[in-house]
């Protein structure tokens, strides 16, 4: 069947957002940790961190564990 | 060894304290972790419908049993305990993506049996500008020539939001390999864009159009 519109520029973002190195889902995993201490600080993200933003943005899967993380963390820790 | 049995918050155990009484798989801080990460499962699952009070024990077990798996990928650079509910997030995540999955094929899904989406053609959309249009065009352009059969698979997939787990799965693969697949995929598309006469600064543009509409 033929994507739908809303599809395909879903697709335009993901693909507008591509590296030629990332991240995979397991070094996200590995220091999302760090990117997630790190967004509670005043000051820019540390270029180590960069690559778990970009696979924030084309991993939707993650992107929807990160959201459930930070709940976690919302009032401090658990 | 002092006891542990007073509750001493996630925050005040070092690291390497951490680390090394989960190697010993000491009984008080498993079962410190295992409270901890109970509790940070119930604020990210607790408001769910389909998540019970039972689900949320069953889920810091299964959590705290894969923390302590997978220890020596600890990288440390954050808390320990900050790594372990990412941990724990993704494997009760998974769990319930396998749960709602209705084991549908990913050809039954593809042909869109279900009715939910509305196909519709990019190409004469009267809600797009001219500019758009062309783009949308060549991406499905590109979609439909650049990409192997097994590419254009996992891409229809992922936009009809079938669980990665499950792609993997269906297509005979591992979680590795299918991010490998899906990111060359992205790179041939973008690429195929380029040279349609797209550029990078074109697709921002158009995109920065699409998030004002
Ligand atoms: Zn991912």
């Amino acid at each position: 069947m033929e994507p739908t519109r809303e599809q395909m520029k879903e697709l335009l973002r993901l693909v507008s957002a591509t590296r030629s190195e990332e991240f995979d889902c397991d070094q996200f995993l590995s220091n999302v940790g760090a990117f997630l201490e790190c967004t509670g600080k005043r000051g820019d993200l540390p270029p180590e961190l960069e690559a778990v933003r970009q696979h924030l943005e084309v991993c939707p899967a993650c992107q929807e564990e990160f959201e459930l993380l930070v709940q976690a963390f919302k009032d401090g820790e658990p | 060894m002092a006891s542990l049995s007073t509750h001493r918050p996630g925050s005040e155990r070092s690291n390497e304290e951490w680390l090394r009484t989960l190697e010993a798989r000491d009984p008080d801080v498993v079962s410190d972790l295992r409270d901890y990460l109970r509790r940070g499962l119930a604020r990210s699952f607790g408001q769910r419908d389909d998540v019970t009070d039972g689900d949320l024990d069953d889920f810091a077990q299964d959590a705290t049993v894969r923390v302590i798996d997978k220890l020596e990928t600890f990288a440390g650079n954050s808390k320990f305990t900050t790594w372990a509910m990412a941990v724990a997030v993704r494997v009760v995540l998974n769990q319930l993506r396998r749960r709602n999955w209705t084991h549908r094929s990913l050809e039954e899904v593809l042909e869109g049996s279900s009715g939910e989406l509305e196909p519709r053609s990019v190409a004469g959309d009267p809600g797009l500008g001219v500019e758009r249009q062309d783009l949308l065009a060549a991406l499905n352009e590109a979609v439909e020539n650049a990409l192997t059969e097994r590419q254009r698979t996992l891409i229809r997939a992922e936009l009809a939001g079938v669980p990665n787990e499950e792609i993997a799965r269906q297509m005979e693969t591992n979680a590795n390999a299918l991010y490998k697949l899906y990111h060359d995929a992205r790179r041939k598309l973008r690429q195929a864009l380029n040279e349609a006469g797209f550029s990078d600064e074109d697709v921002r543009a158009e995109l920065a159009g699409v998030s004002e509409e």
